[in-house]
């Protein structure tokens, strides 16, 4: 019993080193409300000055630090520009940004849910974006996408943090945002179709995940999971979903943005 | 055993927060710059109004070009609280082990 004791805290040591963990969400800062609402209109005019009606934006939700390595952002959305209604009946334009969260009391499940540009860097780590404005072809593709049923239909709330792209069994954000993405770019709804041509042409973040951390996670959290995935796990990241749009010619514009730079990956 | 449930919940904390919503703490803070479109939403149900505040630009050909000019600032207040939450067939999704029945199109390319 003594020895098993000793096997598990080694291994949940193990899992907890930097590469994965750090700090708790109750270390985590909350920046101030104006600060996210400027850097967010700062990131609204950005796009609209290029002429963007969608883009896929991410954000720093963690220590960098803590992450493992490959993996800088760990959210991402469209952001679509639309004709926004206030509370006056008056319009004006701006972006929406079209979310899977995981479920507030149930991690293992998602909710695609809209929110505002300054909403969506409400629960930032540092006003950090990386940003990819889709060639404009492509971005026409997107529209019709999001606006249809496909992309609710495309939703899978079974959440995994580490969902393997090339299997429709769990689905983060990161991944929602790629199936939508192949949807678009191969005109078709069928999941089967999407799933295979994710494993023919995009090429996942690889994870440093060992196999004790991997038979351990899900004890922690069933939204630790890797049964989808085989002897290497991968999964679709910003960074996987830039390099993918860049290397096939799919994306107009890849960048990082903060309040007082920006630059091009 | 107590240090295994620690360690546990704190690898729970630390791995958990990707695709996660504005936390808790800070949606608190977020009531006021949504208070607007917070009662917006209120005032839209008493007068049976549609909820729905914005609405995405649909691709219509030209129509898609935008100048950039109107971009409108939301200045300290969040324009529209997210209150509009999509239908999102919770309960619905299939789940697929592997896709490997199926073949692949050929690479992907704009036209």
């Amino acid at each position: 019993m003594k020895r098993l004791f000793i096997i598990l805290v080694s291994a949940i040591a193990a899992f907890t080193t930097p590469s994965f963990a750090g700090s708790s969400a109750a270390g985590n800062p909350v920046l101030p409300a104006d600060e996210v609402a400027s850097f967010a209109n700062r990131v609204q005019r950005d796009l609209a000055s290029r002429g963007a009606n969608v883009a896929i934006v991410s954000r720093v939700g963690r220590d960098p630090s803590v992450l493992p390595e490959g993996i800088n952002y760990t959210h991402v959305a469209f952001w679509v520009y639309a004709q926004i209604t206030r509370a006056d009946g008056s319009t004006g334009q701006g972006y929406r940004v079209y979310n899977l969260y995981q479920r507030e009391g149930d991690l293992t499940q998602s909710d695609l849910v809209q929110d505002t540009p300054a909403d969506f860097f409400a629960g930032a780590h540092s006003l950090d974006a990386g940003v990819i404005i889709p060639d404009p072809r492509l971005q026409r593709k997107l529209l019709a996408v999001i606006d249809s049923p496909t992309y609710a239909a495309l939703h899978n709330a079974n959440y995994s943090v580490l969902a393997n792209p090339r299997t429709a069994q769990f689905q983060n954000c990161t991944e929602h945002t790629l199936d939508v993405v192949m949807a678009a770019l191969y005109d078709t709804d069928d999941r089967a179709q999407i799933k295979a041509n994710i494993a023919a042409y995009f090429v996942p973040q690889p994870v440093p995940i060992n196999g004790l951390q991997r038979l351990l996670a899900p004890a922690a959290s069933q939204a630790l999971t890797t049964v989808d995935h085989g002897a290497q796990v991968g999964t679709a990241t910003f960074g996987s979903i830039a390099r993918f749009m860049g290397d096939n010619d799919l994306a107009a514009e890849i960048y990082r943005i903060t309040p007082t730079a920006l630059t091009r990956f | 055993m107590q240090t295994i449930k620690i360690t546990i919940a704190l690898a729970t904390l630390a791995l958990a927060a990707a695709c996660a919503a504005p936390s808790a703490q800070h949606t608190a803070q977020s009531a006021n710059h949504s208070a607007e479109a917070a009662s917006h939403g209120a005032a839209a149900v008493a007068s049976g109004a549609a909820t729905v505040s914005a609405v995405p630009i649909i691709a219509t050909g030209a129509a898609l070009s935008v100048t950039g000019a109107a971009i409108e600032s939301v200045g300290t207040t969040s324009v529209a609280v997210g209150s509009d939450v999509l239908e999102a067939g919770l309960g619905t999704c299939q789940t697929m082990q592997t896709a490997t029945c199926v073949a692949a199109d050929g690479p992907p390319r704009l036209d």
